[in-house]
């Protein structure tokens, strides 16, 4: 592992690269790893870093990082008052894990708002090839809605009364506080589920099986469940470890049998050579 | 400016941190660098990224700060090789954390800074490395007092939010437990030392204040084991003041600081102590 600064715009980032084990004729397979937001974040940090573990034994180059605002990158949370900022540090993400290893593309793995992320620096971007959404965040508001559930209960809970902010500068949800005008543009985001030229493999719990039947059919989209317990809504496990190593499992022979499709019918590109 | 690098140190570099450096022109000459350990299995972050907001607060005001992963914790590689029976790893870690920062910044007076069973790590460190000059406790080693159980059962005799929020985990709740981290649970069982007893804990505080080493304890209500800064007094015997030894009670704080409010109380507090105690 070699950890690093990222330049992103106005943000230096943290990451930290995995490197291949045994590269050759897999020199261009490569992950960025795109994490979940606020506490989500904190909670699957061990899982990342456990998933680019396996990933790199198995000769994949990982890139992880921290978005602006967040973890040991540059920042503060509320100073980040657009979505675009966090898609710029994916596409920066990208650019570092293309010059680290010989991939003129990468796989985009995202977990949570992390897969909302990916799939919208995806729409515009070139150099990824694929995409593995994890328990994807599907609609905004309904996330937001679904934290700041939680983040009442936990209120309600205290032994004294308690009020956080709320107001037109900002919004306090789970010990993060998210400046207004990124509160109000995630509510309005959404998957764009139809506009993705890559194929998209989506890994969710099958409490969640109902939503996407309603999804338009896809050719290049593929669902799988887990029986893993949805528990991002729990306040009992609002600060344990979210450890799911059957599912980890399961995603990184995805990415293996994503990258051998993708190698079988020439989308990935020859090894390039490393600068 | 301030400035964040990244420091990779211990055997074969196995350990990560960030350090993080004051602006040159507030810069305060011939002060310690803090060094703030895991809390529970959190990376080094902190939890609700506590650990980030302490080392730029403190460089603000001209303090350099080390964050760090201890072995087989975020992103620092486990140790290899067995420990002896009286050797520990949080001791080799942060001893090879102070090597390698009295390489960089020349400096050999340390603080070091934890919450929790990073509290119970810094604790074992400051009894042992003279290079200790200043520890500051969050949520550390407590014992429960008579004092303790009379103030616990008096506060929360009246307290209806108490009573109500106890009826709603016993018959609303899907999960009996609600409230308690099981988090907070493995980390004592796994972190904490079984055989720790009050009388050696109070000869490691005298031997600390006898060095000269200033301390300073906050302590949250959402700790389970403690209720009111006069416990202080009762498990150690000891009177803290406005000097060497200060004690802080946070009545309305949940153990990990999880609310804004809370975690800038305690940053301030910290902060503020590190400029009285160390910028002469």
């Amino acid at each position: 592992m070699t950890p690093l600064f990222i330049d992103s715009i106005d943000h230096s980032l943290f990451g930290m690269y995995h490197h291949a084990r045994g590269t050759g004729s897999m020199a261009n397979r490569a992950v960025v790893l795109c994490a979940p937001i606020g506490q989500e974040y904190v909670r699957t940090y061990w899982c990342l870093r456990l998933l680019a573990g396996q990933l790199a034994r198995r000769g994949i180059h990982v890139l992880r990082f921290d978005y602006a605002g967040m973890g040991d990158s540059a920042g503060a949370l509320d100073e980040i008052q657009s979505l675009q900022v966090w898609q710029d540090n994916i596409k920066s993400a990208i650019e570092v894990l293309k010059q680290r290893s010989a991939a003129q593309s990468v796989m985009l793995l995202g977990l949570r708002a992390g897969a909302m992320l990916a799939s919208k620096a995806a729409l515009d971007s070139r150099d990824v090839n694929s995409m593995l959404l994890w328990e994807p965040i599907h609609n905004g508001e309904n996330y937001l809605n679904e934290l700041r559930g939680l983040h009442a209960e936990m209120l309600d809970m205290w032994i004294c009364k308690m009020q956080t902010e709320k107001s037109d500068v900002a919004e306090e949800i789970l010990g993060s506080r998210f400046a207004k005008p990124l509160i109000d543009e995630l509510s309005e985001t959404q998957i764009s589920w139809d506009q993705h030229r890559q194929p998209v493999f989506v890994m969710d719990t099958n409490n969640r099986e109902a939503t996407y039947k309603s999804l338009p059919v896809n050719s290049l989209r593929k669902v799988e469940f887990t029986n893993d317990e949805p528990s991002w809504v729990d306040l009992r496990q609002l600060e344990t470890a979210w450890l799911r190593p059957q599912t980890t499992r399961r995603m990184v022979d995805q990415v293996m049998d994503t990258f051998d499709r993708l190698q079988r019918v020439g989308i990935l590109e020859p090894v390039a050579e490393v600068v | 400016m301030m400035k964040e690098s990244i420091c990779k140190f211990g055997p074969k570099e196995n350990l990560v941190g960030i350090l993080t450096t004051p602006d040159k022109n507030v810069a305060v000459s011939n002060a310690p660098v803090a060094v703030i350990l895991n809390a529970g299995i959190v990376h080094r972050v902190g939890p609700f990224r506590l650990h980030v907001d302490l080392a730029r607060q403190l460089a603000d005001r001209g303090f350099s700060t080390l964050r760090m992963d201890l072995s087989g914790l975020g992103d620092s590689q486990a140790r290899s090789g067995k420990l002896q029976p009286n050797q520990s790893r949080a001791i080799l870690d942060v001893s090879d954390a102070l090597d390698y920062l009295e390489q960089e910044t020349g400096t050999n007076q340390f603080v070091v800074l934890g919450l929790c069973s990073g509290a119970f790590n810094a604790h074992q460190v400051s009894v042992k490395d003279s290079r200790i000059v200043g520890s500051v406790f969050m949520d550390g080693i407590v014992f429960r007092t008579f004092g303790f159980y009379f103030r616990w059962y008096l506060s929360r005799l009246f307290n209806f939010r108490y009573w109500r929020n106890a009826l709603k985990r016993r018959f609303f709740s899907q999960n009996q437990s609600v409230g308690e981290s099981e988090g907070d649970a493995l980390a004592e069982g796994e972190f904490f030392g079984e055989d720790l007893d009050r009388d050696s804990v109070i000869k490691d505080l005298k031997g600390m204040l006898d060095r000269g080493v200033r301390l300073l304890f906050l302590y949250t209500d959402g700790y389970d084991d403690i209720c009111g800064r006069s416990q202080f007094r009762e498990m150690y015997g000891l009177r803290p003041d406005d000097g060497q030894l200060q004690v802080e009670y946070y009545p309305k704080s949940e153990h990990t600081f999880r609310l804004i409010e809370n975690r800038r109380a305690a940053c301030q507090r910290v902060t503020s102590w590190f400029e009285n105690q160390f910028s002469a």
